[in-house]
């Protein structure tokens, strides 16, 4: 008796598609595929008729979106970041805003009750010179990006920060002034 | 291999939208395969090819239905064996009188191509002439199973019946196929 393997190793690898269709028969299939109901052209623009309406409303939901846009953003667009004009004056804002907040968190350290007038004033200059640089941006926005207004934003925070060190150097020489002497009385 | 069957998905979502080019590219690929398989059912070129195109029909039609878990010719394939079994059934039940005749046209067809392709693979054309002399269930029941690969459980589904008669109905129809072949051999 022989394994019942010995008739699939027989059968493997062979093939066995040895009849080939009469001939002609790509052509008669081709007049069948014409001929048969043509479901799948209808479905194709049912599919689309399918997805009209959600377009529609979709489209209308864009069109919508940007009407809305345009009318609420343009009084706020002429404000204008400096980081809008390039890179280069983001990387600017961004050096010198981060400059500005580190210098005023020491000044507001060194705060004592025998510094506290001249921190105070500083910090009064410091919002003028803020309100100061919130117009510069509007102006930014108006006049399209001109380049004295972008001038003028990078000297308001130079400004800043000239004053937050003078008073910085102020505060200090107060209170070195007030150890010395308490030194001059130990010595 | 992962190229072929992008190119065949690609093919297929063109064939969803009812492109007929799409269609053809399909039809020309497995239309060589389908037929034989369809023609080692019902035994006849003329039927075998109905059969093929419409089952082409019909796959492209339900070819929503293709998810894909299997290949699209094994897809494909197991259309065309369902529907050649539907057509075996029914010559065999209605058209008794009619079954020699067929048969005999049959094989003088198959004898036709014979002729012709015999010096290519005289294996394969000694095998299929010996299952064409085993009996008729035995000989769909080992053609689905040694040259379409189906397993017990899939020609159980294919054939409606059960598990057991299934394995029966092989097992013997092996030996006899071995016996034969061993005759003629000898």
């Amino acid at each position: 008796m022989k394994t019942n393997n010995d008739l699939k190793d027989l059968f493997e690898g062979l093939d066995f598609d040895v009849a080939e269709p009469a001939s002609q028969h790509e052509d008669r299939f081709r007049e069948k595929l014409r001929k048969r109901p043509q479901k799948k052209i209808p479905r194709h623009n049912g599919v689309i008729t399918m997805w009209l309406p959600v377009m529609a409303i979709a489209a209308s939901f864009l069109v919508a979106v940007l009407i809305f846009q345009g009318i609420f953003t343009t009084p706020f667009s002429q404000e204008q970041e400096l980081a809008n004009v390039s890179p280069e004056m983001k990387q600017t804002q961004e050096f010198y805003s981060s400059v500005i907040k580190t210098e005023l968190a020491a000044l507001k350290e060194q705060k004592t009750p025998e510094t506290e007038a001249v921190i105070n004033d500083a910090l009064a200059q410091m919002d003028i010179l803020e309100k100061d640089y919130e117009n510069l941006k509007t102006d930014l926005g108006k006049s399209g990006q001109d380049q004295r207004v972008i001038y003028a934003m990078i000297t308001n925070f130079q400004k800043r920060i000239d004053l937050l060190k003078m008073v910085l150097e102020k505060v200090n020489d107060i209170n070195t002034l007030k150890t010395t002497n308490h030194e001059n009385n130990i010595i | 291999m992962t190229l072929t069957t992008t190119h065949i998905d690609e093919l297929l979502e063109k064939c969803r939208r009812g492109d007929e080019r799409s269609q053809m590219k399909i039809y020309k690929k497995y239309s060589k395969a389908m037929f034989n398989v369809a023609l080692r059912i019902v035994k006849d070129s003329a039927e075998a090819e109905d059969i093929m195109q419409e089952c082409f029909l019909k796959a492209f039609d339900k070819l929503d239905t293709f998810e894909g878990t299997s290949t699209f010719g094994a897809w494909l394939k197991r259309i065309v064996v369902n529907h050649s079994i539907g057509v075996y059934n029914k010559n065999t039940r209605y058209t008794e009188v009619q079954y020699n005749d067929q048969f005999k046209h049959t094989a003088d067809e198959s004898e036709g191509i014979t002729s012709e392709e015999e010096e290519q693979n005289p294996k394969v054309k000694m095998i299929l002439k010996t299952m064409e002399s085993l009996k008729e269930n035995y000989r769909v029941a080992l053609t689905l199973h040694l040259i379409e690969g189906y397993d017990y459980e899939e020609i159980c589904e294919i054939l409606n019946i059960t598990y057991a008669n299934c394995r029966t109905t092989i097992s013997r129809a092996k030996e006899s196929l071995r016996t034969k072949l061993l005759s003629y051999e000898n």
